[in-house]
């Protein structure tokens, strides 16, 4: 199943590549620095019963092919800090990282102001969570693939306003097991990878997630466009160690048209 | 009396900014709530329900150590009530916790004061140990190795007996013990001391062990609790002796002990002990072999861990909350050290007297 999955992953790499390579050179092509400020929500069962609150700094790079279909490559980076108990007395440091590939079709034709698009979304995200030097410690890692709708609508010339929602459907998911450790982890501590990447093929029963984001954009000059982002992100995973998360972005990017 | 489209356009996109803000702003403020549940209430039976259950799902050693926890919360749970103090419910948990005689189970209150389960005897042997009068009284040509932590190596005096002190297992370079070994060589025996011992990694103390090793021995398995019944585990991993032909140690080695003597301090016993020329003196260890879990939170600030684990003996039996009874016993008293004597000490010099000739 691991390598059918990683098959299915591998050919729709391959043909975002090989569609990538087809467009025109009319299309759009962005490549921009994204800074944001995250609110997190969550309750981590590995971690602790208590809920976490907190908030951290975002930083993504990102590349966006735009004819008439989209391509969008994005790397993210974010940090902060989770508080807990009684008078927030517990503090978490915690990590993201995520990768996502998507490719959009579009559904509307090219003349209209507003148009639709559906597409495919590689996703890797990983979350890590460290309390005071790893003496309390947990992750969620995600890696597969997402259904993702989106539609953008031009307010004019230098305007317009993109929505998207993106639903994962094949994921593995990388989670501590039962009592938060055991001797697998201990023997891979050294290669953090080993642990992050130990994921089952997992059911829409057990991770559900949802992300929507809906951006302004707005051209200052000709190779210089400005995007105001806000991102929503909802994940819940129904396992032994349940997690409870939601998270609100909010960013903004330059990005140098070509 | 009709907008223009130019009109037309600025209120279209008025409008929808409007009403992205506001729904964004909607949904920001309530899927949190939606989605994450209220927080858990700090109040006394709360606390004490959450600690009771968390042990009840997780702590690995109940069977091993012969623990009742239903029993245990049927004489504890009707003492919690909201009106105690803070002082009264940190010492009806340590009441609690006590029964399972596990140092590795360790409570804080976050204000710098900490609770450890069974811990009587091993505070106790603090004061039954001196390193002051074993480096003044009884070994000369100190080497401390500085990559490492509370190592060093040296001769006892007037004696052809090496003589190594290791404090603890969470050290960086733990092959430096090959050189440590190879600079004693040329001695008659070693003396191996790991009183207050306070653990570490059980990786570390492998690769020490390996330094004295005379072969590969199957010296122990573990096994993680993985489910909700006193006796879910899940399947064994087995840890066998490191050995590299190039580099062993065939002379007598005495390995002493005491109450502090603990968790990868008594893992790197299991190897020790499977070599035919090491032998234990001193008193038995600390019983507590468990890796520990992650900390765990409760709503009042307090924190805790324990065992989650439970190591074997090839032949199926369990050193938790027995330790390693050693081959010689012998413990110092704290008269002892007041006296200047660490009789332990000088019990280990007799032993490789009487038994090899050494002197």
């Amino acid at each position: 199943m691991k390598l059918k999955t990683t098959t299915i992953i591998a050919a729709f790499l391959l043909a975002l590549t090989a569609k990538a390579q087809r467009v025109t050179s009319t299309s759009k092509k962005y490549i921009g620095l994204d800074i944001g400020y995250r609110f997190d929500n969550l309750n981590d069962q590995n971690l602790s019963p208590l809920n976490q609150k907190g908030e951290g700094l975002s930083y993504s790079l990102f590349y966006e092919k735009r004819k008439k279909n989209i391509l969008k490559l994005n790397i993210n980076y974010s940090d902060g800090l989770l508080e807990s108990g009684v008078n927030d007395t517990f503090e978490t440091s915690y990590y993201t990282g995520s990768f996502n590939a998507s490719y959009l079709k579009s559904l509307s034709h090219s003349a209209k102001t507003t148009k639709f698009y559906i597409g495919l979304t590689y996703n890797l995200d990983v979350y890590y969570m460290d309390w005071f030097d790893q003496d309390a410690f947990s992750y969620s890692t995600t890696n597969g693939l997402s259904f993702t709708g989106a539609f953008t609508k031009q307010l004019n010339t230098k305007q317009f306003i993109e929505g998207s929602v993106t639903i994962p459907f094949l994921q593995y998911l990388s989670r501590p097991p039962y009592n938060g450790i055991n001797e697998f982890i201990i023997e891979n501590q050294d290669t953090p990878v080993n642990i992050i990447f130990d994921g089952e093929l997992t059911s829409f029963k057990k991770y559900k997630a949802i992300a929507w984001n809906i951006n302004y954009n707005l051209e200052i000059s000709n190779h210089i466009n400005w995007r105001l982002n806000y991102t929503l992100n909802i994940k819940k995973v129904i396992e032994i160690n349940k997690v409870k998360s939601v998270s609100n972005l909010i960013s903004t990017s330059i990005s140098y048209k070509f | 009396m009709f907008p223009t489209l130019s009109q037309l356009v600025y209120l279209t996109n008025f409008n929808m900014k409007k009403i992205i803000t506001i729904l964004i702003l909607v949904i920001a403020t309530s899927c949190s709530k939606v989605i994450i549940e209220e927080n858990e209430p700090n109040t006394k039976k709360n606390n004490f329900e959450i600690l009771w259950n968390d042990f009840d799902q997780h702590y690995s050693l109940f069977v091993i150590r012969d623990i009742n926890w239903n029993d245990l919360y049927d004489r504890y749970q009707p003492q919690v009530n909201e009106n105690q103090s803070d002082d009264e419910l940190w010492t009806l948990f340590s009441n609690l916790l006590e029964h399972l005689d596990d140092s590795h189970t360790v409570m804080y209150d976050g204000n710098g004061n900490s609770y450890r389960s069974g811990y009587k005897l091993n505070k106790q042997s603090i004061n039954e140990i001196s390193k002051t009068l074993i480096e003044e009284k009884y070994i000369e040509e100190i080497t401390t190795i500085s990559s490492e932590d509370d190592l060093l190596y040296s001769k006892i005096k007037n004696k052809n007996i090496g003589y190594i002190y290791l404090g603890t297992m969470d050290g960086s370079n733990p092959a430096v013990m090959d050189n440590v070994v190879a600079k004693l060589e040329a001695y008659d025996a070693i003396i191996l001391d790991i009183r207050q011992n306070t653990g570490g990694e059980d990786r570390y103390s492998a690769r020490i062990a390996q330094s004295f090793s005379d072969g590969r021995h199957l010296v122990y398995t573990v096994q993680t609790r993985n489910g909700p019944n006193h006796n879910d585990f899940d399947s064994k991993t087995e840890y066998f002796t490191k050995f590299n032909n190039s580099n062993t140690y065939n002379k007598p080695v005495v390995v002493l002990t005491d109450r502090k003597t603990i968790s990868a301090g008594e893992v790197f016993l299991l190897h020790m002990k499977a070599f035919n020329n090491v032998i234990q003196i001193g008193d038995t260890t600390a019983g507590d072999f468990s890796t520990l879990s992650n900390m765990r939170f409760l709503p009042n600030g307090w924190h805790y861990q324990y065992s989650i684990q439970k190591f074997l003996l090839p032949n199926g039996e369990s050193l938790d909350g027995i330790g390693h009874i050693p081959d010689v016993y012998v413990k110092n008293t704290e008269a002892d050290i007041k006296a200047g004597n660490d009789t332990v000490l000088d019990t280990a010099i007799q032993h490789l007297f009487n038994e090899f000739g050494i002197e």
